[in-house]
């Protein structure tokens, strides 16, 4: 099993340095969430398979997703549609970062799914278990990404 | 004269790069394909003198359409971009013959050092 706390590092090394190179937003971290309102956040999510197995999931701001996709686009997008098209490929491009610099130092095999977008918090199960959340401030909104152990 | 370069990738984030990237070289981006079995048509349409290629594709992945597209040109000049930095996709991908392997997000200067370079790269023979 992969150690959490070499991914959670991992990821957010990923996570902040990608958003700025991808889109020149910044990344804090913080203690507060990100309220999982239906019409303002937005989810990505990926499976991870192989040694381990478990979701990543990615709330946004619907306002720092729309800045990710027209910055990624380099002109306004046209509907949501469009804001999903960038940020699933925003979100390809973090995983696929992370699972490599991980599967190197941690000699595991783990693979990702390609990423899909939800317009909406994606909807946990009771038997969903948390393995980490980690949360996040920008100018355009909070985000956060959570590992969760799904129990099938 | 202008170098073609046709660009295979499911997102038009790395089309749209490319577009912005090579504007004012001497690289012509002639077609943008969404998956292997239209590149593969494409290329037989237009054999660009280069080719991108994401790995992640829906149905016929890159390295598939990759290895037709070589038994079509076995001097095809393939460069794969993709997210994926596994070491067993790197080595399949130089395995395969390909002319070198750049990540997401792209960005320019490595990705005209490696369209340069390909592209100087002589050409050994006629189609197959």
């Amino acid at each position: 099993m992969v150690p959490w706390e070499s991914m959670q590092e991992l990821l957010d090394d990923v996570i902040v340095s990608m958003t700025k190179r991808m889109a020149g937003i910044d990344m804090e971290r913080t203690s507060a969430g990100c309220p999982p309102d239906e019409g303002t956040v937005s989810a990505l999510i990926t499976e991870i398979t192989g040694t381990d197995g478990f979701t990543l999931v990615y709330h946004a701001d619907n306002a720092l997703l729309l800045e990710i996709a027209q910055k990624m686009k380099r002109r306004p997008v046209e509907d949501a549609d469009e804001v999903g098209e960038y940020t699933r490929e925003y979100f390809n491009i973090i995983c696929g970062h992370m699972i490599s610099q991980l599967n190197r130092r941690e000699k595991s095999s783990l693979r990702f799914s390609m990423p899909r977008y939800l317009p909406s918090p994606f909807d946990k199960t009771e038997k969903d278990q948390n393995a980490f959340v980690l949360h996040y401030q920008t100018p355009k909104g909070p985000a956060e990404i959570q590992g969760i152990y799904t129990n099938k | 004269m202008s170098i073609k370069l046709m660009v295979v990738d499911d997102s038009k984030f790395v089309y749209n790069e490319m577009e912005f990237f090579l504007e004012g070289t001497e690289f012509e981006l002639v077609r943008y394909c969404k998956s292997g079995e239209e590149a593969i048509e494409a290329y037989k349409e237009l054999k660009p003198d280069l080719i991108t290629m994401d790995i992640i594709l829906p149905r016929m992945d890159g390295f598939e359409c990759a290895k037709e597209i070589l038994s079509l040109n076995p001097n095809a000049k393939i460069i794969f971009i993709s997210s994926l930095a596994y070491d067993d996709t790197i080595e399949e991908a130089k395995e395969m013959g390909c002319n070198d392997f750049l990540f997401k997000p792209i960005e320019q200067d490595s990705l005209l050092e490696v369209l340069t370079k390909a592209s100087q790269k002589a050409d050994g023979g006629e189609e197959a």
